[in-house]
Parts: C-alpha cells; structure tokens; sequence
C-alpha cells in the first residue's frame, strides 16, 4: 500500500495521509483483460438488439 | 461492478492499462490510457449524470480502487483533507490529460508521436494492439507499421 501511495503521490502531488484514507474507503475489484469498466450506448444497444434477435 | 451505460464511480488504476475508446461506425477511437496511480472517473456520468459516450476497457487484467459517488461525497464531508485530496487529483487530471494532448499535437509526424509515447509509456507496446495504438496516434495501423518496420532498419 505504502508503494502504491508514492505512486499517487508522484502522479498526483497529494497529501499521503488523505490519499490512505481515500483509498481505505474504497474497494479493490478486477477487470480481465478485454472486459469493459463503463460500456457506452453503443455497446449497450448492440447487445440488446443481439439478445431480442436471439429470444 | 456496476455495468451499463451510466457510472459515476471514481476509480484509481491499481495495476495494469484501462483504454477509454469511441467506436461511432466502424471505426474505435482511443482517447486515453490509464495506467498504475491514474484516476479514472466517467466525466459525463460524474458530473452531468448522463449517460456514458466512451467506453472504458481493460488492456491487460486491471484491479482498480472503486469507490462510488454517493460514498465519495460521504467521506469528503467528513474529511476536508480528503476533499482537498480529491479535488487536487480532479485538477491535476485535467492538467495532466492536456499535457497529453499538447505533446501528441507537438508533434509534426506520426514518427514522432509514436516515439513520444514510446518515450512516456513504453509498457503500451507490449500490451496494446497496433491498431489501437494507432487511433490513439491518429495514423493508420498501416501508417505505424511502417513506422515502427522505419525504426528496426
């Protein structure tokens, strides 16, 4: 974690101790590779014309 | 993980490449990477809670600290160090984020913005396609073929 604070802190320029506590307040979660953090509109409405073609 | 077109979490990259991309038509446009200590947040669903026009994805297998809006705001109040924390990252993001922009504008070639980002962010070679890479530089995959068959000679 100490590394990783360094790492925003170069990044950034940000008070470690908030920074700690910011991220003490978050969760960890992983992404696979090719997988999608936030799927546009379009992403969306390919998919769903995908699901009505395939019901 | 909240998936759809709306998230207005804010995310700092723990490890491993986030690419945000457009993709109207045919075409995938890459506006930016994120990479180890980047943050990441949505700007559109963040701020004007509307729905999402990128589409953020992971280039290699990425963990990311999420936390949502509703909580961020939560932990800001209670914290005016954290708050300050926040908006100092929201800054420098925006800074940091032009200063990309600009040093790829710098550049009069496809050359030597490929050369400036190999510079800035070596690790993008092994872990991004060409063709992304490509949109990124604003050349054609073909374009930076050449490039790079130039820079072996």
């Amino acid at each position: 974690m100490k590394d990783f604070i360094e790492k925003i802190n170069s990044n950034y320029g940000v008070d470690k101790t908030a920074a700690e506590e910011l991220l003490n307040n978050a969760e960890i979660i992983h992404i696979p590779k090719h997988s999608y953090l936030v799927w546009s509109m379009v992403d969306i409405t390919i998919l769903f014309i995908l699901f009505v073609t395939a019901s | 993980m909240e998936y759809g077109g709306y998230n207005d979490s804010f995310y700092i990259v723990r490890d491993g490449i986030l690419r945000a991309f457009r993709s109207p038509s045919d075409k995938d446009l890459t506006l930016w990477f994120a990479f180890a200590g980047d943050m990441v947040v949505d700007m559109f669903c963040y701020f004007e809670k509307k729905k999402s026009l990128i589409g953020i994805e992971a280039e290699t297998d990425v963990s990311v600290f999420a936390i949502s809006k509703t909580k961020l705001e939560q932990v800001c109040n209670s914290s005016v160090s954290v708050a300050n924390t926040v908006r100092h990252i929201f800054e420098r993001h925006a800074f940091v984020f032009e200063g990309n922009i600009l040093s790829l504008w710098d550049c009069d070639s496809g050359m030597e913005r490929y050369l400036s980002l190999l510079k800035r962010h070596p690790e993008l070679l092994q872990n991004v396609p060409l063709k992304k890479l490509a949109s990124y530089l604003s050349v054609t995959p073909q374009s930076l073929s050449r490039i790079r068959a130039n820079l072996k000679m």
